[in-house]
Order: structure tokens, then C-alpha cells, then sequence
């Protein structure tokens, strides 16, 4: 348990920091903005409990907001809502009896479909948030609406790449 | 009975998540303007070390054309300089206020934390309270503004970058002499949009924008881009027109804050127009 934590929160600390340095530094413009540290709410295991999912997008979602020079909570907020409905959506995209399992969500369990449905669905719901809250009004709507479409391909390009990096664990 | 328990379990889950986004909500609501520059400039203290790392370490890739771009602004101001030398009281009134005494002073600064993909960009700049910067100051590049301070520590100032949805300053154009405000509309960071240009003026594309001056946070008269669009806006009188900027933001390291000497003087003069 003890271990796990900790693994958790290296993890994190990773995440956060090949996001400032690296993913930050690239040119992307303002339409796309892959944010590559969802992985770790992405990658918990199936059977991880709602609430401690919910503590670590919120611990998460802050160390994000003070490294991004964004408004404090927003990365928050968004990080919150995609870590609420993550069990709602793995539950159609997998099959009952892996969501007990300890693993983590891969494309060996849930199929390479099943596997681009999750990453996709969560991203978008995460995106959508992120980019209403951030705008905060709905005058240039379509440009908000391709910042997120664009945005959730291109997190779901580099969470896809990052899930071949970690090697999912055997069952 | 089973059932109510078993609905509360699954309701505790939805209200932890409830009072986290409540948090999140208060967080984003409560960090206006004032409160979140006083607790950002704590966390931007600690923050600017490492990106002071980082720009030392990243800086030198620029340095060629950070020394071309120094060169030639060096001749232009040569050669500026020898056309007022020959020409006696040829100095611009704008530059200079009535005692001769210019009315603007400036202090050079490197950005050492950037960005130009958000709807809200800010920079971080090497210089603060004990260089002289203040809230409220002007930054300006050699071909245009960069945006205005916000908040400053002893060492480091945060700038409101041009690239800022909701933030306006005023520009002119240079040919017809209409004026009006410049905001971000979050597209591309080589672009920007003026409003309020009434129908009846030419707006012509290529035509150059620049700053009014007014307000005293940006010297006039200096260049900020040029025309590439121009149509009416949907239900107005007033031309949408579309900036190309001279700045490339994503390239930008030095840049100048702008002391307007006369600042205290000019607010001591505010609350007498709220009278009218």
C-alpha cells in the first residue's frame, strides 16, 4: 500500500515535470493543448476507489494550476470532472469482470477500440471543461469547440504513446 | 433499507466530488485581480528561480539574432540621432514635455518565464521593485508592446501579455489617425483585432498601427503591426480590423519597461474628472 503511494506520487511528480518542461515548451499555437499528466488519472488501476481518484485529480489539478501561470482551480476543475465520470466510462468499455482487477487500463485488456473510446470520452469531457471554464463565454464558440476536438487528439495521440512507454503490468 | 444505504454510497461519492469542484469554483472565482497578484507573486518568487535555470541555460540559442536585431536598432538610432544634431529644435514634442525634460524613462528587461497558447498569457520578467518597475507599467519591445505589469516583487515583475483576451489598450492607426481599442481575440500570436474604427474612415490593408499614447502607459507612436483585414463588424457602424503584429511573441527575450515620469502627477489629476 505504502509502496504503491509512492510509486503514485513519483508518478505525478514526472508528469508534471515533462509537462512544464517539454510538452509546454513546444510549439503547439492556441489550438491545441495536449495535456499529457491526465495519464496518470487515465492509467489508475480499474478497481481504484472513486474517492481517493477524486483526492489525487484534485492534489494533481493544483500542482498543474501553479506550474501553468493559469487561474488557480481551473486545471482543477477540469482534472475533477474527468477523474468523477472515469468509472462511469470504463464501466461500458470494459468487460465486467476486469473491473475488479488491480491492472491498469491498457489496450491488452481493453481492446484497442474499447481502449481509444476511454481515453477519448475522458479527454473530451476534461477538454470541454477546461476550454468553457477558460473562455468562459461563448462568443468565438467554434474556435472553442476545434481547441477542444484538436486538443483531446492530440492528448490522446501522446497518452497512447506514454501507455506503450509504461508497459502495462500482467495481470 | 439496503437501498437507501446503498444510494448514499454511491451519493458519497458524487458529493466529495461536488465539494472538490465547490473548491475548484471558489479557487478560479476568488483569484481576481488583487488577491491572486498578491498570492501569485509568492508563488512566482519561488517559481522564477527555476526558470531562471531555465532561460540561462536556453538563452544562448537566440543570441545571433538577439545581436542582429541589437545592431540595427543601434543604426536606426544613430542615424536618428544625426538628423536631430542637424537639424536644431527638431527634437518631437511628444518625446519631451514642456521643461524639456522627457517624459519617459525606460528600464531594460529579460523575459525569463513566456507563454502564447493560453487565452490568458502572462510573462515573467527579470527586473522588480528594486530596479524601479511598478504596477501599471508599460513593456515595450523594439517593434511594438509587449503588455503591462500587474504585479511585481523585488526582483521579478508579472506582465499582462498583449496576448490576453481581456485585456484592451488603445492604438491608432497611422495614416488616418482613428483610434481605438486592441484586445486579443485568442486565434494566432502574430494577430490581433482594433474595434471601434468608425465606417467612414479608409482603413487600407498595410496600413500601420501604432500606439495612441494615451493613458501614459506606453510612449506614442510606437509601431505595433499592420492592416491585413478589415470589414464592418456584424450590427455596427465601426470596422473590425485585423492586426498582423511586428512582435513574435514566441521568440521575444528583451524587451523595455516604460516609466512614465509624470505618473503620480497624472493619477493626482484622475479623481478630478470623476467629479465632472
Amino acid at each position: 500500500m505504502n509502496t504503491n503511494i509512492l510509486r503514485l506520487l513519483l508518478f505525478l511528480l514526472i508528469l508534471i515535470l515533462v509537462q512544464d518542461i517539454v510538452i509546454d515548451k513546444l510549439p503547439f499555437g492556441t489550438y491545441a493543448y495536449p495535456a499529457l499528466y491526465t495519464a496518470f488519472i487515465l492509467f489508475l488501476p480499474f478497481n481504484y476507489a472513486a474517492a481517493p481518484t477524486l483526492m489525487w485529480a484534485f492534489a494533481m489539478g493544483l500542482c498543474i494550476d501553479i506550474f501553468s501561470m493559469d487561474v488557480i482551480g481551473l486545471h482543477t476543475a477540469a482534472l475533477l470532472f474527468m477523474a468523477y465520470i472515469r468509472p462511469k466510462i470504463l464501466k461500458r468499455c470494459a468487460a465486467k469482470d476486469d473491473m475488479g482487477s488491480s491492472a491498469m487500463p491498457s489496450i491488452r485488456i481493453l481492446g484497442l477500440g474499447m481502449f481509444f473510446i476511454y481515453i477519448g470520452l475522458s479527454l473530451l469531457a476534461y477538454n470541454t471543461v477546461l476550454f468553457m471554464l477558460d473562455t468562459f463565454s461563448v462568443h468565438h464558440f467554434q474556435h472553442t469547440a476545434i481547441r477542444i476536438l484538436l486538443s483531446t487528439l492530440a492528448t490522446s495521440i501522446l497518452v497512447t504513446l506514454l501507455h506503450f512507454a509504461v508497459k502495462p503490468q500482467r495481470k | 433499507m439496503k437501498n437507501v444505504f446503498r444510494l448514499l454510497a454511491g451519493a458519497r461519492i458524487l458529493m466529495l466530488f461536488m465539494l472538490l469542484e465547490a473548491v475548484a469554483f471558489l479557487l478560479i472565482t476568488s483569484s481576481s485581480y488583487y488577491q491572486q497578484s498578491v498570492v501569485m507573486n509568492q508563488l512566482y518568487a519561488a517559481r522564477s528561480f527555476w526558470h531562471k535555470q531555465w532561460n540561462s541555460a536556453t538563452q544562448y540559442v537566440g543570441l545571433k539574432e538577439v545581436n542582429e536585431a541589437l545592431n540595427e536598432e543601434n543604426t536606426a538610432l544613430h542615424n536618428m540621432l544625426a538628423q536631430y544634431q542637424s537639424t536644431p529644435n527638431a527634437l518631437p514634442g511628444t518625446a519631451f514635455g514642456t521643461a524639456g525634460k522627457p517624459l519617459f524613462s525606460y528600464i531594460p528587461a529579460t523575459i525569463i518565464d513566456n507563454s502564447v497558447t493560453k487565452q490568458h498569457n502572462y510573462i515573467v520578467l527579470n527586473v522588480g521593485s528594486a530596479n524601479g518597475v511598478a504596477p501599471d507599467m508599460g513593456v515595450i519591445a523594439d517593434n511594438g508592446i509587449v503588455g503591462v505589469v500587474t504585479s511585481v516583487t523585488e526582483h521579478c515583475a508579472f506582465v499582462k501579455s498583449l496576448l490576453h483576451t481581456n485585456w484592451r489598450c488603445n492604438v491608432r492607426l497611422m495614416r488616418t489617425g482613428d483610434f481605438g481599442p486592441m484586445e486579443w481575440d485568442g486565434i494566432t500570436h502574430n494577430e490581433s483585432v482594433l474595434y471601434d474604427i468608425p465606417e467612414h474612415s479608409s482603413v487600407q490593408i498595410s496600413d500601420t498601427v501604432v500606439t495612441s499614447g494615451f493613458s501614459g502607459i506606453f510612449p506614442p507612436n510606437i509601431p505595433v503591426g499592420v492592416v491585413i483585414d478589415s470589414h464592418q463588424a456584424k450590427r455596427s457602424n465601426f470596422h473590425e480590423v485585423r492586426i498582423r503584429l511586428f512582435i513574435d511573441f514566441k521568440k521575444i527575450q528583451h524587451v523595455r519597461v516604460v516609466s512614465f515620469l509624470y505618473r503620480d502627477e497624472l493619477q493626482t489629476l484622475k479623481p478630478l474628472f470623476d467629479e465632472y
